[in-house]
């Protein structure tokens, strides 16, 4: 990511972080959306976390802009991102729903 | 319970020893739906902000997983009342890639038509709205009776003043023909005027200038840093609009031009939003003059009930920002995954670090500035902190103190 | 007009409230999106639009029993609860033989309104009432 932007000289923006719950692979897919502003093309970076351990590097530190995505998916998922000290859980969902400690938007959630 | 943990909350947060916690509380009558800022503030300065979400959250990601894809367009549709059509839109385009289809280029241009009729009048309201906001309740209600024009406009083409329900997989549901064509013409007419008149009053006015200008000032590469979209790119002079880049339907053939503006301030964002109302008029009346012939309403028994595998991302220009969606499917009749970012969730919560170093009134100008369409986003909420209790300040009152 | 000036003409003129529902006067659009009812002379009972309703106003009953419908086999009828309905036409459009009739009402608030049934039974001809 840090690439990314240095070789753009700093013209990018996260479009957005999208988190899929691939159920026949078992694992977390992350997909990752980059705008070039001087281009004006989209790009995607996916990478995947295994389910039993979800834990990705946080890329707050270089794109402040990834703070609501980042607190989305941890609110939703369960996907921890190291590094972020502002997740929340009750930033989405409401209140009676994180009590329960489920996620909602796995594949075996019942909500 | 919420109370203590609020307090608790706040005041293990506390850096500075002597300082205010101010709410803006989930209900208030400023600002259509819920939302909570919590704002530190030291004497009238504002020394740390923090957003609050989840109020509104309906679930429709999850809704959008057990329905069909043709129930599925409804619901996009229904995710917020003021920016429907680009909902809409964007979540058909991206079934089409998937399926294959393909609209006729009158259809297009049918398409284009709601959208830019759409942008004026959510232009216009968010305008009323920061009228109200800064105190000038008078010219709140002569935009919004003008406003009337623009949803007759929209009555007489889709059939309904706000949902107007006109997209449909390889096209459109409702044709217009001449006499159509002539009373909405008549009324963008009548408009024209008015918007101009608008838009010079806020450049001139003396009260607006004052409470406007050189507020909530925003540099071009903290608004790219922090992923901020919309008319708040344009305003620091970034040059950026989906609707260029990707020339989807008819926005290649049609002639117009991107609006930015340099000085980044609050003044320059309505600024902006005005400059885009006054080109998509300029922009309907060219497509109302140069309709191409051919079929445009698409015969819904014949659609495909399954749909192959595969995945899409459209982007679509909102008249807040820019909407994001993407849709994954594996074939079947319900989709997999569908994601949707709305403009107003990175607006506002990523926006938490511009309200620094300004004064108590000036919270609720920046905010509306951003325009927030909470129904898409969710809620803000705003913590009181002083002598332990939690007080909901309504943003009016917040908005009408002066120092 | 400025904004001052219509201001100053509007505080010396009497107010603009006129009342609803008896005097005021407004005007729709021929196809706004409003009431509509199934004509029985077409209708086959086949229940797609009770399937594809997003909002499931749908209901599909029995017809009474002293009616037999050559083209309708299985007996049944659509009824709307507009209390429910979010007036999204998906019924009307994907109906096979076009079965339903389009109104542009939209003041419906009184419980006689709220449900299609009375209007719906009244397409049914009196040659097809078996006495």
């Amino acid at each position: 990511m840090e690439v990314l932007k240095n070789s753009f000289s700093g013209n990018v923006y996260l479009a957005t972080i999208a988190g899929v719950d691939r159920v026949k692979e078992n694992v977390f897919e992350l997909n990752y959306f980059v705008h070039i502003v001087s281009l004006g093309k989209t790009i995607v970076i996916r990478t995947s976390t295994p389910k039993t351990s979800p834990r990705v590097d946080t890329i707050i530190d270089i794109m402040p802009g990834a703070f609501s995505a980042e607190a989305e998916i941890y609110d939703l998922f369960g996907v921890e991102f190291v590094g972020n000290r502002y997740l929340r859980r009750g930033f989405f969902v409401p209140l009676d729903v994180a009590s329960q400690g489920t996620h909602p938007l796995r594949k075996d959630a019942q909500v | 319970m919420d109370t203590e943990s609020a307090v608790k909350d706040a005041t293990t947060l506390l850096k500075i020893p002597i300082s205010l916690e101010i709410p803006i509380g989930p209900q208030h009558p400023a600002i259509h739906e819920p939302v909570m800022l919590k704002i530190y503030a030291d004497g009238e300065e504002v020394v740390h902000a923090e957003i609050n979400t989840g109020y509104n959250h309906r679930g429709i990601e999850k809704l959008m997983e057990k329905n069909s894809y043709y129930k599925g367009k409804f619901i996009a549709s229904r995710v917020c009342g003021i920016c429907n059509t680009v909902h809409e839109n964007c979540y058909t385009r991206a079934v089409e890639h998937i399926a294959g289809l393909e609209p006729s280029q009158r259809a297009k241009y049918i398409r284009v038509l709601a959208m830019e009729l759409e942008r004026v009048h959510s232009h216009m309201l968010i305008n009323a709205i920061m009228a109200e906001v800064i105190g000038f309740d008078t010219l709140f209600m002569y935009i919004m009776r003008d406003r009337e024009l623009v949803m007759k406009a929209k009555e007489v083409l889709a059939g309904n003043r706000v949902l107007a329900e006109i997209h449909m997989f390889s096209g459109v549901r409702r044709d217009i023909d001449g006499l159509k064509r002539e009373k909405i013409l008549g009324l963008l007419k009548r408009l024209e005027p008015r918007l101009r008149y608008y838009r010079k009053l806020f450049e001139e006015d003396s009260t607006i200038h004052s409470r406007l200008a050189e507020v909530g000032k925003l540099k071009p590469i903290d608004v790219l840093n922090h992923s901020l979209v919309g008319p708040v790119l344009r305003a620091s002079g970034v040059k950026s609009d989906v609707r260029a880049e990707d020339k989807h339907d008819a926005y290649g053939e049609v002639p117009w031009s991107i609006v930015t503006r340099p000085e980044g301030d609050s003044l320059a964002r309505m600024l902006v939003r005005w400059d885009e109302a006054l080109e998509s008029l300029e922009m309907c009346k060219y497509i109302l003059e140069h309709l191409p012939e051919g079929p445009a309403v698409v015969d819904e028994k014949k659609l495909p009930r399954t749909f192959p595998p595969g995945e899409a991302y459209a982007r679509v220009e909102a008249p807040r920002g820019e909407l994001v969606y993407y849709v994954i499917s594996t074939g079947g009749t319900n989709p997999y995954r569908v994601k949707i970012r709305t403009p107003s969730a990175v607006n506002v919560i990523n926006s938490a670090f511009s309200y620094v170093g300004h004064s108590v009134a000036d919270v609720p100008v920046i905010l509306v500035s951003y325009d927030p369409c909470i129904s898409c986003m969710e809620r803000v909420t705003v913590i009181d902190l002083k002598g332990g209790g939690e007080k909901r300040v309504p943003l009016n009152y917040l908005a009408r103190r002066r120092c | 007009m400025s904004v001052l000036k219509e201001a100053l003409k509007n505080f010396f003129s009497r107010p603009s409230t006129i009342e609803y529902p008896k005097k005021a006067k407004i005007t729709v659009e021929e196809d706004l999106r409003g009431a509509f009812y199934a004509d029985l002379g077409k209708c086959t009972g086949c229940t797609l639009c009770s399937l594809e309703c997003p909002a499931k106003a749908i209901e599909m009953k029995k017809l009474p029993e002293n009616v037999k419908l050559k083209h309708n086999l299985r007996g049944l009828y659509p009824v709307v609860n507009y209390m429910a309905c979010v007036f999204c036409y998906r019924c009307v459009k994907v109906c096979p033989v076009n079965a339903f009739i389009v109104t542009p009402t939209y003041q419906l608030s009184s419980s006689r309104e709220i449900s299609s049934e009375d209007l719906t039974l009244k397409t049914l001809k009196a040659t097809e009432v078996k006495q």
